[in-house]
């Protein structure tokens, strides 16, 4: 890194009021968020913090004077700007409601559209604007999510929001309702709910893209004889044939069983085997291994 | 779902009082939830933002909601201007190029 004094365009001899004064100035020309077209600004800006780390901190500033650190590993962590959010899903909160008529037809136009009024070209003017949306966070139950089942939202004047779930929405998606937002103000209309989805973990299933992935026990003599077991999916529990001689991490899957999007393909459900052996190992049992192992031993870990 | 507690946990230079004068300020608009507000990652960010308006750069507090204003129309803007590139990047190569030519000239 430069010389921080020179970074921040102050004499070596400035004092700590003056270097505090140079920094914010160069921060408000400089910040990211302020120079949202700017890509340079966002190194510049690092630039600035990162000095300003050194010789706007009195403590640092006399070691650095004195020598005993320099300016270098000293850069500022890499950076989360509003201006990677602004304009984007997840940020509509913060539209500006602004009107973009006298930009020309075309974006009037889009700006019309966006705000759910009429629209048409050269359209006339008026105070009619769409109410203000409204954001709501509801975290649904796992199974809920997988199988979109309708839920219900209490607002704070106590009435009550149907909010029906797509099959398989992740965390993260959004749900809009539309005209379930603030009133419209003139002719206006009312503005739209979004309902940011959190699915909750569930204690048993869980979910890569649209499989569902479930850890089923099985008993030693199950391993051993293979045969029936019934297994949960999330449409209730179903029989599955266990293949004489499984293995722990062995997986049987269950096509179709998975979640099934509104769009895409239907996912399956992986079983994934895990055998358990009894609590207590009776004499019988132990008899009977210590006799098998006699003329049957073999090594599961002859490849390791 | 990130709670004001986790807010205040990752922004460390906010404090609760200074968060909930921003939420009713409507300068950070978390979601409503069951219980308590949700905030998302782009909540997040506008938190660091006032931090750094407020905070450190000791914007004063007149002056904040006329910066995140335009802020906010800057951001529509390039919105609107991206999906408008969208469609001219979607258009044939002549239409493409007649578009960027005649833009040019007017520059």
């Amino acid at each position: 890194m430069e010389d921080p004094y020179k970074i921040l365009g102050v004499s070596k001899s400035a004092t700590d009021a003056e270097i505090k004064k140079a920094y914010r100035k160069l921060a408000k020309k400089h910040h990211p968020d302020l120079n949202p077209s700017d890509k340079a600004s966002e190194s510049k800006f690092q630039e600035i913090s990162a000095a300003n780390d050194i010789i706007g901190d009195p403590e640092k500033r006399k070691r650095f004077d004195a020598g005993e650190i320099d300016a270098s590993g000293n850069e500022t962590p890499e950076h989360q700007y509003y201006k990677q959010y602004g304009g984007r899903p997840g940020a509509q909160q913060y539209s500006s409601g602004g009107n973009f008529d006298d930009m020309g037809d075309i974006f009037s136009q889009m700006f019309r559209q966006r705000q759910g009024g009429a629209g048409g070209f050269g359209g006339g003017r008026s105070f009619d604007m769409k109410g203000q949306d409204a954001r709501y966070h509801l975290a649904v139950s796992f199974l809920d999510a997988v199988n979109g089942n309708p839920q219900r939202i209490t607002l704070p004047d106590g009435s009550n929001l149907e909010v029906r779930i797509p099959q398989g929405i992740k965390t993260g998606q959004s749900i809009r309702l539309k005209g379930k937002g603030q009133p419209g103000i003139g002719n206006g209309p009312p503005g739209d709910a979004y309902v940011e989805i959190e699915v909750k973990p569930h204690k048993l299933f869980k979910r890569e893209g649209n499989d569902i992935v479930v850890e089923v026990p099985i008993s030693f003599d199950e391993a051993v004889l293979g045969g029936k077991i019934e297994v949960p999916t999330i449409d209730g529990r179903v029989r599955v044939n266990v293949p004489a001689g499984a293995s722990t991490g062995q997986t049987l899957r269950l096509k179709g069983k998975g979640v099934k999007p509104r769009k895409g393909k239907t996912g399956d459900q992986r079983v994934i085997l895990k055998v358990v052996m009894p609590k207590v190992i009776d004499p019988e049992l132990k008899a009977f291994a210590e006799k098998w192992r006699k003329d049957h031993a073999y090594n599961p870990r002859e490849n390791m | 779902m990130i709670t004001e507690n986790d807010v205040i946990e990752i922004v460390k230079t906010v404090d609760r009082g200074q968060l909930r004068v921003w939420v009713r300020e409507r300068w950070v608009c978390p979601a409503q939830g069951t219980e308590e507000a949700a905030y998302n990652e782009a909540d997040i960010a506008r938190v660091r933002l006032l931090d750094m308006l407020a905070n450190e750069l000791q914007v004063g507090t007149e002056a904040i909601p006329i910066i995140l204003s335009l802020i906010d129309q800057i951001h529509d803007m390039r919105a609107q201007m991206r999906v408008l590139d969208e469609v001219i990047s979607d258009q044939p190569e002549d239409i493409r190029m007649q578009v960027l030519r005649q833009a040019l000239d007017r520059c």
